[in-house]
């Protein structure tokens, strides 16, 4: 896309392995913003989700003057004028929103990550994982669905339980045996689904440690959307966390905030 | 089919038509066809720096002993393997004792990593041979000896008479050959070591420790003779240790003037190819020292006319990403803008040979550098450490090896050290060295592009 220079209107384009995410942006104030399910074209979920942060804002392709991409998909949109890894991303969107945040906690469908911030927004350090699912959205999923729930409904379903299991198993598959012979015991749904949160939080939280906790903890990503895992991230760092209105647009609002810095 | 590769690989016209019978047949047992071919064409152009006649030279002669390596049993009565990390010149010695018509030496792993992997990226199918042959996958074993056992047992390499092998780093050689000695029958002369001091005893060695590793150097010794039937000469001594000595400084000088140019003159991926041979016995003793000072000389032209291949002023990293099996990730790095002054284990820093207390002594039977790498985990963050502050670095990626027990245990101390005293960024990155399914160059991206502009904002606010 051509760079308009007279534009201030900048979007941030996210496409993750899950859901893409477009941030439109002028003046420091989030304009629109629209979420999709990425589907099999990175291609065609970047347009789409854009077209409807457009059409939410009423404007047009013409009227933005620099987009940047961002998420695992960033290299495969075609309009953006620049592509900038989503760690750097998340942690500029969050600095926009909560300038004492230190730490970000950001877990999307494919990985996890934990993120130092420094004061002007910039990284400081950060570890990722990519490798397992275990730690990440999709071990959520995947338990949802072996016990017969909606994803959305795992979070309040934990905040009810008594005595959450004990997942020893790292590995997601391994997990997922061990929640069907939890299962045939007797465990309740609500301390299964704690169990799990447990686990994944206490996967995350070791992971994070080589980056250090420091207060203010973010929470981002779609999984920041369920309370228990919230909750059990808390209680595994020792810390309180924030979660933003819109967790799952952090990494897109950055990048439209780092589109704006490119104009000037 | 194979010409333009050949010839990418420094081969002479008349050198092809002359070996094309050899080649042939050692193609045809790689099983190698057009595909593989084109896919080393490109990937030497899109990796390397072949436009360099030294590196060049390197390629070839990593080819050619490929070809002798998968005819050994044809050409040659007695065959002898050994691999990293072995030493090269208790290796080069016992080698140079022996008729060179007789006796087939070589490092099949190393050999077939940077052919099979670098080149045609073709190494997965040894390593599954290894894993159904006694190796299984999930266990942590080490890529590289899979890959050997893999291509031996796929008949595509033969068995080798003695295998000559050392624990220095790590305990793998020594489950490797205990299987190749028990399954297959192969007498192994191991080299035993024990890496074991306390902490703040670097850079002084265990004295019983030395004495130990001699009395196991002489114990190899001895079973080499026997079982090849010749006698270790003085001479073969001395024309190992003089030439590896020539090599090294060469090599040395080399790093130390890539390290210090801005801008980067050549890829570290190019460089490697010149590194592994630090780890390979090869009779052609002077094409290696040929190919190396005329890529020394390359590279002082490029530097001298100010060419690289990154931008003047790129921040400069300390990097220990060396992947024997694929340049991928060191030029996903570079094409980061990040300019790799010095590589670990590129290069034995000269102040740690000069503080060895052993290093007559360890000289004389031939086992001195490699004494210096594997003293204790406090030697290898301190070497990094030093190494940071040598080539006084931006920043540092710090690899994070799978499967590999000598690097493994000091990636995240080293990181703190570096982070702690030189107050720079550091980067864990995961990986392998041997086996390119634990990782890939699209996974490592993300990291590495972050980290990139963490070390870019961090020189910028230090130059402020």
């Amino acid at each position: 896309m051509r760079v308009n220079i007279k534009n201030t209107i900048t979007a941030g384009v996210d496409v993750g392995a899950a859901t893409a995410k477009t941030v439109i942006v002028t003046d420091g104030k989030i304009l629109s913003h629209a979420v999709i399910p990425t589907g099999d074209s990175v291609a065609r979920a970047a347009e789409k989700v854009t077209a409807a942060a457009l059409e939410e804002a009423g404007l047009s392709m013409p009227d933005l003057g620099f987009v940047i991409s961002t998420g695992y998909g960033r290299n495969g949109v075609a309009f953006a004028n620049k592509a900038v890894t989503e760690i750097i991303c998340h942690a500029k969107g969050v600095n926009f929103l909560i300038p004492a945040a230190r730490t970000v906690i950001d877990i999307g469908g494919q990985d996890s990550k934990v993120i130092g911030v420094r004061e002007d927004g910039n990284v400081s350090d950060f570890v990722m994982n990519d490798k397992c699912a275990a730690g990440t959205g999709r071990f959520l999923e995947v338990m949802a669905d072996v016990l017969g729930l909606d994803i959305e409904e795992m979070g309040p379903v934990s905040l009810t339980s008594k005595e959450p299991c004990l997942i020893s198993s790292t590995c997601t598959i391994f997990a997922e045996t061990e929640m069907v012979s939890l299962r045939a015991e007797g465990r309740t749904r609500e301390d299964l689904v704690a169990g799990i949160h447990r686990a994944v939080a206490s996967r995350v939280a070791v992971m994070g440690r080589t980056v250090g906790y420091r207060e203010q903890v973010v929470f981002t990503g779609g999984v920041a959307k369920n309370i228990g895992v919230k909750n059990a991230l808390e209680s595994g760092i020792g810390l309180p966390i924030l979660i933003p209105e819109e967790p799952q647009i952090i990494g897109a609002l950055g990048a439209a905030l780092l589109a704006r810095n490119e104009l000037s | 089919m194979y010409t333009e590769l050949l010839k990418l690989c420094g081969f002479e016209p008349d050198e092809i038509k002359r070996e094309r019978p050899r080649v042939d047949r050692a193609f045809a047992k790689l099983g190698l066809d057009e595909e593989d071919f084109r896919r080393g064409e490109w990937r030497l152009k899109e990796y390397l720096d072949i436009e360099l006649l030294g590196l060049r030279k390197f390629l070839g002669i990593w080819m050619r002993e490929l070809v002798n390596l998968v005819l050994a049993r044809e050409e040659h009565d007695k065959i002898v393997y050994s691999d990293f990390p072995m030493e090269l010149r208790p290796l080069m010695s016992m080698m140079l004792s022996t008729d060179e018509k007789e006796v087939y030496f070589g490092v099949p792993g190393q050999i077939i990593n940077m052919t099979m992997g670098q080149i045609f990226d073709k190494i997965t199918p040894y390593i599954e041979v290894g894993e159904e042959s006694g190796m299984p996958p999930g266990a942590a074993h080490c890529a590289l000896y899979q890959t050997r056992l893999g291509a031996m047992v796929k008949g595509v390499i033969p068995f080798p008479d003695l295998s000559v092998i050392a624990s220095y780093h790590c305990d793998q050689p020594a489950e490797a050959e205990e299987l190749l000695h028990e399954v297959y029958g192969v007498p192994v002369a191991y080299l035993d070591s024990c890496s074991d001091p306390n902490w703040g005893d670097w850079p002084k060695f265990n004295d019983s420790r030395v004495r130990y590793c001699s009395s196991q150097a002489s114990r190899m010794f001895r079973m080499f003779e026997e079982i090849i039937g010749c006698q270790m000469t003085e001479e073969a001594i001395r024309t190992a240790n003089r030439s590896n000595a020539i090599f090294r400084l060469t090599f040395q000088a080399l790093i130390e003037l890539i390290g210090h140019a801005d801008p980067q003159p050549i890829s570290q991926a190019s460089l490697a190819h010149a590194f592994f041979l630090n780890s390979m016995p090869t009779r052609d003793i002077e094409g290696k020292q040929q190919a190396l000072e005329i890529l020394a000389e390359e590279v002082k032209q490029r530097v001298e006319r100010g060419e690289g291949i990154l931008e003047k002023g790129a921040p400069g990293v300390f990097c220990t990403a060396t992947i024997s099996v694929d340049p991928s990730i060191t030029r996903m790095i570079e094409r980061t803008g990040l300019a790799i002054r010095i590589q670990i284990p590129n290069w034995l820093s000269p102040w740690v040979l000069t503080k060895h207390p052993y290093r007559e002594w360890s000289d004389m039977i031939g086992v001195g550098p490699c004494l210096d790498i594997p003293h204790s985990c406090e030697a290898h963050c301190l070497i990094n450490l030093e190494n940071c502050k040598a080539f006084n670095v931006d920043g540092a990626i710090n690899f994070y090896p799978y499967s590999c027990r000598e690097w493994v245990p000091t990636v995240i101390i080293t990181k703190r050290m570096i982070e702690k005293e030189l107050g720079i960024p550091v980067l864990v990155l995961e990986g392998d060295c041997y086996d390119t399914r634990n990782y890939s160059a699209g996974q490592l991206r993300t990291r590495v592009e972050t980290f990139a502009e963490l070390v870019k904002a961090h020189k910028a606010a230090k130059a402020a």
